[in-house]
């Protein structure tokens, strides 16, 4: 005969949590050697000693409250602290392109308009004084010489396009 | 619900799911933090932050295991991490009156207050290994199987420490705690 004394078992004999076939040869064996009674009955002399220790009460009722009170605030910081959204970063990452391209755009037209004078020769400061004092009269001033400019270009393109047709006649 | 289809849930976003974990082991979580902590405040604090832990660490729990194992590691380690930083200074004398059934009078709760005091002090003083699996074993009712699942150890080491654990503690009980041979709340046997 086993004695299993020897394997440990006796613990969970006394919580029945052995399957049904060990159980019945543990009970077998048992009746027959007094060594695995005296391990079984020192099992269950402990257990009926430390249920006098046991303790039987519940947890306040505001435990589960105050748990489920700290999980959602903290739910809430995480939302807060969160990483952006590819999406978001996305979007803001276009937001700012868009401010930085209108500003180099307005930065380009203004030192455009500003050297575009540097151009003309003829146009004096004084001409420039003339046209007004105010800044707004000397954005104009640089429109018409673009205009001028243009205008020019087109007479030329139009020379060359008919030179081209005569030639090719 | 199962516990496996509630954390599902949980995961796929409704949180209020954890609210039906927490009442259904709240009871034996905060016991389990009673025995080591002695303190009800201790405990309340002890089992608020082991489900908080418990609720961020879910994204890590493998489904199809235990949770109730999973949970239990938690918070038998969150309990040896707070044993371990600080030692309860008293036992509340208010909180022992609400242990016992109300029925029994007045000096019968005395007496068992005083032996549910030395044994909880003799299992305190015990090694942490040691007092682990009693309090799990003796109080918790878990098997040594499921206790060794807890403490991802064999099953057999838990047998082994249950007997060295009882041993121990008849030691404690005999000598430190009850002051003599005489004492028949152990036997002279094994």
């Amino acid at each position: 005969m086993t004695c299993y004394l020897s394997k440990d078992d006796w613990h969970s004999y006394y919580k029945k949590s052995l399957d049904r076939q060990k159980l019945d040869e543990m009970s077998s064996h048992l009746a027959q050697c007094s060594e695995c009674q005296n391990a079984l009955w020192q099992i269950q002399e402990t257990a009926e000693l430390l249920a006098r220790g046991k303790i039987n009460f519940d947890p306040p009722p505001d435990l589960k409250l105050n748990i489920m009170k700290t999980i959602t605030k903290s739910g809430y910081q995480a939302d807060s602290n969160k990483e952006p959204t590819q999406k978001e970063t996305a979007s803001s990452y276009h937001i700012e392109l868009r401010n930085w391209g209108f500003s180099m755009m307005a930065a380009g037209f203004l030192l455009f308009a500003l050297n575009l004078s540097s151009l003309s020769p003829n146009l004096l400061n004084t001409q420039v004084a003339q046209l007004d004092s105010g800044f707004n009269k000397q954005i104009i001033l640089p429109f018409t010489k673009m205009n001028q400019l243009a205008h020019t270009l087109l007479i030329k393109i139009d020379t060359l396009t008919d030179n081209q047709n005569k030639s090719n006649q | 619900m199962q516990d496996n289809e509630l954390i599902t849930g949980i995961l796929n976003g409704n949180a209020g799911l954890f609210e039906d974990l927490v009442e259904r082991y709240q009871t034996g979580v905060y016991r389990t933090a009673y025995y080591y902590t002695q303190s009800v405040e201790d405990a309340q604090d002890i089992t608020q932050e082991i489900f908080i832990k418990t609720f961020n660490s879910l994204p890590r729990f493998k489904q199809g295991s235990a949770f109730s194992t999973w949970l239990y590691r938690i918070a038998v380690n969150h309990c040896l991490d707070w044993s371990r930083k600080k030692k309860p200074l008293f036992i509340e004398p208010a909180s022992l009156e609400n242990r016992f059934d109300k029925s029994v009078g007045p000096e019968e709760i005395l007496l068992r207050q005083e032996s549910s005091e030395e044994i909880q002090t003799a299992v305190r003083s015990l090694h942490e290994i040691y007092r682990t699996v009693l309090i799990l074993y003796y109080f918790q009712d878990f098997s040594p199987q499921q206790i060794a699942d807890i403490l991802d150890t064999s099953k057999r080491t838990i047998e082994t420490r249950l007997f060295r654990a009882r041993k121990m503690l008849k030691e404690k009980l005999r000598h430190s705690v009850l002051g003599g041979d005489g004492h028949d709340l152990l036997s002279k046997q094994g």
